[in-house]
């Protein structure tokens, strides 16, 4: 039987050999779809890494979804590149066996010759009978008997071991041919299977097979493998290794395909529209690298700029290319844009007006050319253009009514009737108790904000009501403060123009920046801290400028002699103008009606505080004498209270809180001598407390 | 509203240019300087304004420069950025 198998194989080399290189074939193509998938990986991780560090940030449903969704496709490169891996070390078995029996075929060939080379014996040579290897009677020299006997063994071994060699190979690969059979067509099934029952029969039938493999009898190989994560270990016949795992690779698409049931990578443009940039360019590179993804579980690819599609998606990934670019003609233009930068500071009643408002305005830009919407049980006429910024506007508003909603729900009294009612000082401690209470919320979706050097951390669903709060507190907190609302932006018709001058007046803007900060920022920016410097200070501070002028704009000498000089003296006379200017505009302060007081006795600093509204402004203390620019108060809830004694309301303000129980626990002075250093640094001079033991508190000393 | 260099931005019924930006610790500084209908600029009024950048309530509020050592450091930042720009100028 072992010699029909051999006369048969012998009979099909050529075939074999010709199978032999497509195997080979095979195998580069495997380590091709190996090295593809394994590059693919560090981008994916990439996305993962991004999306957990996105998540971890944020706490959204959303971002949590897309990164199971990776992580998810992550397993499957995994998992696949582990069945290619199988494939392949399987395939190198089955070509090693048959690069060995193929080389001991040749050995057996070589000894066959020596054999029958001792055979051609001359007619006068003494000779003797032996049998040769296939049991025959020859004839061969006399004395070559041990040698010939020698390479007969040789013989023996290497044909006993090409026989086991040939009996394991040949059914191997009568199996494998087999199973390439099946390998074409049911990659071909999954792709035509697009009814879920189609794909759930076919799992079936995998399972089926790959159940009667492992209970098929024969020399076993154990293979390990992670199928829906865990770990298994079989052991299956040695010569159906390859049938299984291909049989395995195609469980796991069918399994893939049925996770993502008719899969398809969409673009969606509403939501896209309500992203910010940054959201956008994600979302886009996350949508292209999904689709790259796709193209290695699909046959039919296509090849876009350095990367293949799958065919059905190009048009698709072609138009995000574009739109990762910035291609205008694919950015879509309304005939009223959506403000998002104002829509996120706009409080949440602002934000329903200003989107109800926006609805009204596509609707009456709908009655030119507009087309019938049949939207939310409604029909609107609207203008092609603007039918996705209407839906945007029209969710945006039912959210807002639906924050509003929340907010009643979650007893903010933010109405404006009970809020007139409350002083600036109690409406501030309101808002921050507000703000304080929707901390202390349950908080799972964690996110923050930081409102007057505070940070607050809450849950993101009482985003829009802590922002309501946060921006009204702002405008509150900032209503006294200097600020300048920006009216308007256009771009300049002529920049070189404006470059120009601003060479020509290089000097003229520097000197003049650095008399703003020579005189203290306040001098230019709010007028009414107008003060200034004494003269002498502020020549010697824009001449030591002009001279670190003339070295970091590298002026030429000559210009320095003549026209630099002109302009500098003109800038100084300009300057000292200004300071004599100012100074003359200066209200003077009354240093009359000064009390006088002497530590621990009975006229002591908390009498004369407290007694003559005219005397309480200004002390003598001890050879200096101070005005008193902030009285603090500890009002009976512990509330600190402070009153600047500068205000034209300071006098009502202390009867007020002194009938309501308000103790005065220090002032702030400014002494004479330190007006000058007061008017630029707006730190007074000293705190004195007020008890037994004074303690005058030096701080505005020298700054 | 993002600024640019050279951009008109009207300010209490004035208009500046912006002849320098930078950034600094999550704060945009500007230097403006008074520039009327012509396009011509007025050296003498010049402002040094500030937007935080994060959790801005209002974008359309510029804030003045209190602090006496930020005004130090911005201004020159200020000052190197103007410098750099108008380099090009030929």
């Amino acid at each position: 039987m072992e010699k029909e198998l051999y006369n048969e194989f012998m009979k099909n080399l050529e075939k074999k050999l010709n199978e032999r290189d497509q195997k080979i074939k095979s195998k580069e193509e495997l380590i091709k779809d190996i090295k593809d998938f394994e590059e693919l990986l560090p981008e994916l991780e990439q996305v993962i890494r991004e999306l957990e560090t996105k998540y971890d940030e944020t706490k959204t449903e959303e971002i949590k979804k897309e990164l199971n969704s990776y992580l998810k496709e992550r397993e499957v490169y995994f998992d696949t590149i582990q069945t290619f891996r199988n494939n392949l070390t399987s395939l190198n078995e089955s070509l090693e066996q048959e690069e060995k029996l193929i080389s001991d075929l040749y050995k057996r060939r070589e000894i066959e010759f020596d054999l029958k080379s001792f055979e051609q014996v001359s007619p006068f040579e003494p000779v003797v009978n032996v049998r040769n290897q296939n049991g025959e009677i020859t004839r061969i020299p006399n004395g070559s008997e041990n040698a010939y006997q020698m390479r007969l063994a040789d013989f023996e071994e290497i044909n006993d071991m090409i026989v086991a060699e040939f009996v394991d190979y040949e059914m191997y690969d009568v199996e494998e041919e087999e199973s390439k059979d099946v390998e074409v067509a049911s990659a071909f099934e999954i792709e035509k299977a697009k009814e879920k029952s189609e794909l759930e029969e076919k799992r079936k039938e995998l399972l089926k097979n790959l159940t009667e493999i492992e209970q098929e009898k024969g020399k076993k190989r154990t293979l390990e493998y992670t199928y829906r994560n865990e770990k298994r270990r079989v052991s299956i016949p040695k010569r159906l290794a390859g049938k299984y795992n291909y049989l395995l690779s195609q469980l796991k698409s069918v399994e893939k395909a049925l996770e993502e049931y008719l899969p398809t990578v969409k673009f969606e443009q509403e939501l896209y529209e309500t992203m910010t940039e940054e959201q956008k360019k994600s979302y886009i590179a996350n949508l292209m690298l999904q689709m790259e993804a796709r193209a290695q579980t699909t046959l039919n690819k296509t090849y876009v700029q350095g990367k293949y599609i799958p065919t059905e998606y190009k048009k698709v990934y072609e138009d995000l290319i574009h739109l990762l670019k910035r291609d205008p003609k694919y950015l879509k233009s309304y005939s009223y844009p959506i403000d998002w930068p104002s829509v996120s500071t706009m409080t949440v009643e602002e934000r329903k007006n200003y989107f109800e408002d926006l609805m009204n305005k596509y609707i009456e830009a709908g009655k030119e050319n507009g087309i019938a919407l049949e939207y939310e049980n409604n029909t609107y006429i609207l203008k092609e253009n603007d039918i996705v910024a209407f839906k945007i506007c029209y969710e945006e508003y039912q959210k807002s009514l639906k924050e509003l909603q929340e907010q009643e729900d979650f007893k903010i009294n933010l109405d404006e009737e009970f809020l007139s009612n409350l002083s600036e000082e109690e409406l501030k401690a309101y808002y921050v108790n507000a703000m304080e209470s929707i901390t202390k919320k349950k908080c799972i979706d964690k996110m923050s904000y930081t409102v007057g050097g505070v940070t607050y951390t809450f849950d993101k669903k009482y985003q829009s009501l802590f922002i309501d709060i946060a921006s009204r507190y702002d405008r509150l907190t900032n209503k006294n403060k200097k600020f300048e609302i920006l009216k308007g932006k256009i771009k300049p018709l002529n920049i070189n123009k404006i470059k120009d001058q601003i060479k020509k007046h290089a000097v003229k803007i520097m000197l003049g920046v650095a008399t703003i900060a020579a005189l203290g920022a306040a001098y230019v920016n709010n007028k009414n801290n107008k003060e200034a410097l004494e003269e002498q200070k502020i020549e010697s501070v824009t001449n030591n400028l002009a001279k670190g002028l003339m070295s970091k704009i590298n002026i030429p000498e000559e210009a320095v002699t003549t026209e630099f000089n002109q302009e500098l003296k003109e800038m100084l006379t300009e300057t000292r103008e200004e300071i004599q200017h100012l100074k003359k505009e200066e209200p003077s302060i009354n240093w009359s009606n000064i009390s006088d007081f002497t530590v621990g006795q009975e006229n002591g600093l908390s009498n004369v505080l407290l007694g003559d509204e005219e005397k309480a402004v200004k002390l003598k203390y001890p050879n200096d004498e101070y005005r008193i620019v902030t009285r603090t108060y500890e009002m009976p809830n512990n509330e600190v209270r402070k009153v600047n004694m500068e205000s034209e309301e300071a006098m009502s303000l202390i009867n007020e809180i002194e009938s309501l129980g308000g103790a005065l626990k220090s002032v702030d002075a400014v002494a004479r001598s330190g007006e000058e250093d007061y008017a630029i640094n707006r730190i007074p001079t000293a705190t004195f407390t007020i008890n037994d033991q004074l303690n005058p508190t030096e701080m505005g000393r020298g700054r | 509203m993002n600024h640019e260099l050279y951009d008109i931005l009207t300010l209490d019924e004035k208009n500046y240019t912006i002849a320098s930006i930078i950034v600094e610790n999550n704060y945009e500084y500007f230097l403006l300087i008074e520039i009327n209908e012509d396009e011509e600029i007025n050296p003498n009024e010049i402002k040094i304004m500030k937007r935080p950048l994060e959790n801005n309530f209002d974008q359309k509020k510029l804030y003045p420069v209190e602090d006496e050592k930020e005004f130090q450091k911005v201004s020159k930042l200020l000052e190197h950025a103007m410098l750099d720009d108008i380099k090009e100028v030929k």
